[in-house]
């Protein structure tokens, strides 16, 4: 479903967040990487790192082809130099007039970081930019397929998190693979993928990948669900104890037979009615001599004596 | 070059890291600004010579540009007047609410390079950031301060920044935790120096986590995790592995 994602399958806001254990902006750079070789214009927002350092690792015809707003150099004017994108410049009106510097047809716009916007801007303001950009470009003549943005999980409150999330059309949570398939099977990172298709179904998904030179995508499947593996070995384990064992607990088939023949002490048979009852007359008779002073009253007082 | 370390310290003092970076990049010959506004001067002058390097030196020949937080704040709260009509960097702590923009210019013109010097990559170093938001300044304003400095030293002029800030683990302070994320997503090196989870002890001081990031082209390299622990003498430190120590073993 990764490669899907990262293939075009999820239009609208896409968003990737990370934690400080995990990166995400490689994946970030793959979705790119990606949209440039479908031959759409791609459009950068950057605020947390120098162009430099977000074009490297990119292949030189893929680079070439990136439009990127530079918001890192002088975001708040500090340096009073022009040219640059401001961070104020980030309404729905400074974003498109900036994609009409670039070609028709159909554009992505990346935004790397949301978390660098929500921290310096309103965020209801910022959440309804994002979602009015699209029909903004349609009028402006531009069509904006998908607006893929970087947010790091861990600096926001979680109802701010939900909130976009409730905004997302896809969400992939990037966190890194158990030791295990690391050292297995070279899958570095793991991705849960939520996806809310267009006809109201909500996918839920999570997959090991890796990303290769070049931020090309390599997925290597569902993580397994290992609890039922978990109770088969412990039976086993179980009746394979019992055989080296130096003294004898198993049963032969005639002995395990009258195992199942003997009653259980308590259980109350027909054979065992009758032969307590059969005891009961015959045997142990009681003779009993009264003394002067007992008051030997053959009545039941209580009248409970069911004789 | 161009490089952004976070030190951090939790539950333990982490400025021997400070210490020995300031000593290292003055021995390397770098032009450094040191932004110092946990100790005075001469607290960092004593322990820069045990480690054999001389500050009133490096600052009299131009290497070093010392910002002493201690004193420069106390100037602008009470008053006096600056030589030369220049403002304070520490102009904002007179204002509710302002940015840190004038420290932002001091470190940038400080470390602007001029036509007589020789010395190699800019280094800024900072100690420690934490203090800031306790002098009532805003989570992101600390960050766009930051984020300047990276922008003027890392990739304007390929220097280095090491900043030094103060974390725990269940802290209640959101501003700080805040902005201590924001750097560990920001720097390529993070050396994490805390105290040891069973309690002090007098031959382990403490325990150094060392993350470093993957290159740029291929961010997603796992980082690279070791742990070291440490004890501190009068003029080194050593290092060892886990469970290690000498005089354990």
């Amino acid at each position: 479903m990764l490669g899907e994602l990262v293939a075009g399958a999820a239009g609208g806001l896409v968003l990737i967040q990370d934690t400080v254990d995990c990166e995400g902006r490689s994946l970030l750079k793959t979705f790119v990487a990606a949209s440039v070789r479908r031959g759409e214009s791609v459009h950068v927002f950057g605020f947390e790192i120098p162009e430099e350092e977000f074009r490297a690792g990119f292949d030189p015809d893929v680079a070439a082809q990136l439009l990127y707003q530079d918001g890192f150099t002088d975001p708040l004017c500090w340096n009073g130099k022009t040219g640059g994108f401001r961070v104020e410049e980030f309404s729905v009106l400074g974003v498109v007039t900036r994609l009409q510097r670039g070609p028709v047809g159909s554009a992505t716009i990346i935004l790397d970081s949301l978390s660098w916007l929500l921290l310096r801007r309103p965020v209801p303001a910022l959440c309804q930019t994002l979602a009015q950009i699209p029909r903004a470009a349609a009028n402006a003549g531009l069509r904006v397929t998908r607006i893929v943005v970087l947010l790091h999980g861990d600096l926001h409150p979680l109802g701010l998190v939900d909130t976009l999330h409730s905004l997302a059309r896809a969400v992939v949570w990037v966190g890194p693979a158990p030791e295990g398939m690391r050292s297995k099977e070279d899958a570095h990172q793991l991705a849960s993928m939520l996806q809310r298709k267009g006809s109201g179904k909500v996918v839920k998904k999570e997959e090991y990948f890796s990303i290769l030179t070049g931020f090309t995508l390599k997925a290597f499947g569902e993580p397994t669900r290992n609890t039922p593996p978990d109770e088969d070995a412990d039976s086993h384990s179980a009746v394979d104890t019992a055989a080296y064992l130096t003294f004898n607990l198993q049963l032969s088939d005639t002995e395990r037979q009258a195992r199942d023949r003997v009653p259980l002490p308590f259980h109350f048979s027909a054979q065992k009615k009758s032969s307590l009852l059969e005891a009961s007359a015959g045997t142990g008779k009681i003779y009993y001599e009264p003394d002067a002073t007992d008051d030997l009253d053959e009545e039941d007082p209580d009248d409970d004596l069911d004789v | 070059q161009g490089k952004f370390t976070l030190l951090c310290n939790t539950k333990t003092n982490g400025s021997f890291l400070v210490h020995h970076f300031l000593s290292f990049y003055l021995k390397a010959g770098c032009k450094v600004c040191f932004v110092a506004l946990l100790q005075s001067f001469s607290h960092y002058n004593i322990i820069a010579q045990k480690l054999g390097v001389s500050l009133t030196a490096a600052k009299e020949r131009g290497q070093l540009v010392f910002l002493e937080g201690l004193k420069s704040c106390f100037g602008v709260l009470f008053g006096e007047e600056q030589p030369g009509g220049q403002t304070s960097p520490f102009q904002w702590i007179s204002k509710d609410g302002s940015n840190l923009k004038t420290m932002y210019e001091f470190v940038r013109t400080s470390l602007m390079p001029s036509a007589s010097d020789s010395w190699k990559c800019p280094v800024l170093l900072v100690d420690e950031l934490s203090v800031l938001l306790s002098l009532g300044v805003r989570p992101v304003d600390v960050l766009d301060f930051v984020h300047y400095c990276r922008v003027a030293v890392c990739s304007q002029l390929k220097g280095n920044v090491v900043v030094l800030v103060h974390s725990s683990d269940d802290s209640e302070d959101e501003e700080n935790e805040l902005v201590v994320k924001s750097l560990c997503h920001q720097s390529n090196l993070i050396l994490w120096a805390e105290g040891l989870a069973t309690g002090f002890c007098k031959d382990v001081h403490g325990q150094l986590k060392i993350i470093q990031k993957g290159s740029p082209k291929l961010r997603a390299e796992r980082n690279l995790l070791r742990i070291y622990q440490y004890k501190i003498q009068d003029k080194n430190v050593t290092f060892f592995a886990r469970g290690m120590s000498a005089a354990v073993l």
